[in-house]
């Protein structure tokens, strides 16, 4: 069935939103259209201002409103130590932990040669920038555990290899309050190989 | 086909699909290169994700008769150690190429056994070159692409051991006066056929040979398409220079 011409490019602009089928487009579109129109106003606003006003760092990638962000020019971070990411929302996860208290770099993906995605796309050229700038001694690898997140680690860890810096790797395991049987026999070896000395 | 268990695989590639879906091609021992959804990879409690890892054997189980068959398990055979350096780049390379010169479900055991000798030989690091040469004159051989190494194929004589012979796309080896072989990129003894008939890469001028024929066959196959896993390895070469100053 089909609405206006401008109704209809409304649903079809919605659908590019993650999990958005049609129907949910067409739920969304008329919600906004009959029911809440000051929602859809301020929606719309906010849309077009976040794109004209949220660029990226241009030292981290990440989102950001200004060319440097917040997290680079706080002077109470450690300058010392950088965390590389996947994700913006990777980042968050980390911020909300509260454990860190580094520099980040958003690699906005990870190296895929199949899909066309090497190096260059997804900033290497920049982090070896950052890295030699800041003069750091430590760089968290912190990409997504699995193939193509495992690959970017080992490439920037192998261009880093020889350098004085060191270069760790987040340990991926066990789920806080998980069972050892339910674990996968990967996960469970990731976990084992990533063991640790009991510290009082 | 509807229900396959425990095939032996490798995995080639995975993609994110729907929200919490992955889509993924395998290499597979009697089914050739295959695509399967893995339904809900994504969530935390799916334990299939953690097991589908590149450059590890593997036996997966799959249903449907579709286009699109579904996931259904995963086992380890062995665990592999993990790739590093360029043996890690080459095999980014090699599944590359499996993806797009590898006609999709269609049987290719050859090439499958060439790549599980060639996975292995990456893992116990043997010499690069020549493991990866060994593999691409495998797969060009089972894809048809190669001509004949003992006859001229201009003028239907033996190829003869002093003489030199240009590659000819869809025609083979020619025979040519220009005697430079090692400034020339598609230039062959006729020494160097007859050992790269038999894919003898022990000396060094036949390893080199290999790799120009190679380089020219593949380029011809993938009709301009281009490898980023060889912008890859380049890249890497040149960034190492810079973080090592
Ligand atoms: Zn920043």
């Amino acid at each position: 069935m089909s609405f206006s011409p401008l109704v209809d490019e409304l649903i079809e602009s919605l659908r590019c939103l993650p999990g958005v089928g049609s129907k949910s487009a067409q739920r969304m579109a008329l919600q906004l259209l009959e029911r809440d129109r000051y929602s859809a106003a301020r929606l719309s606003k906010a849309l077009t201002a976040s794109l004209d006003g949220v660029g990226r760092c241009q030292q981290c990638q990440n989102l950001a409103e200004q060319d440097i962000c917040k997290i680079c020019t706080n002077e109470r971070r450690n300058t010392g130590v950088i965390c590389v990411v996947e994700t913006p929302s990777d980042l968050m996860a980390i911020e909300q932990s509260g454990n860190f208290n580094g520099r980040y770099f958003v690699l906005m993906g990870h190296l895929s040669p199949i899909d066309g995605i090497g190096p260059e796309e997804i900033g290497i050229d920049k982090l070896l920038r950052f890295i030699a700038e800041a003069s750091i001694h430590e760089l968290i690898l912190a990409t997504n555990s699995g193939v193509e997140g495992d690959a970017t680690a080992l490439y920037i860890a192998d261009l880093l290899d020889g350098s004085d810096i060191l270069v760790t790797k987040i340990a991926h395991g066990i789920p806080v309050g998980g069972q050892l049987g339910y674990v996968d026999g990967s996960t469970l070896s990731h976990a084992l190989a990533g063991r640790k000395p009991v510290e009082d | 086909m509807s229900t396959v268990t425990r095939e032996p695989v490798y995995l080639l590639h995975s993609r994110h699909y729907r929200e919490t879906s992955l889509l993924i091609d395998v290499f597979s021992l009697n089914y050739g290169v295959l695509r399967l959804v893995v339904k809900g990879a994504l969530r935390p409690s799916n334990p299939l994700k953690g097991l589908l890892q590149l450059f590890q054997p593997l036996l997966i189980s799959w249903q449907g008769r579709s286009e699109l068959k579904n996931l259904t398990d995963v086992e380890f055979v062995h665990s592999m150690p993990a790739l590093k350096g360029d043996y890690l780049y080459s095999g980014l390379y090699l599944n590359e190429l499996i993806v797009r010169l590898v006609h999709p479900n269609d049987p290719s055991p050859e090439v499958f056994s060439a790549y599980v000798d060639v996975m292995g030989s990456l893992v116990e690091g043997r010499p690069l070159e020549t493991i990866l040469r060994i593999f691409e004159f495998r797969m060009l051989a089972d894809l048809g692409a190669f001509p004949s190494f003992t006859e001229d194929a201009g003028s239907g004589q033996s190829i003869n051991s002093r003489a030199y012979y240009y590659w000819e796309p869809e025609q083979g080896f020619i025979e040519t006066y220009k005697q430079s072989p090692y400034t020339q990129k598609n230039i062959y003894s006729g020494a160097e056929l007859a050992a790269l008939s038999e894919i003898d890469f022990s000396r060094k001028g036949t390893l080199f040979a290999a790799k120009r024929l190679c380089r020219l066959m593949i380029e011809y196959l993938l009709d301009g398409r281009s490898l980023k896993s060889r912008e890859l390895i380049a890249k890497s070469r040149e960034l190492k220079k810079l973080c090592l100053k």
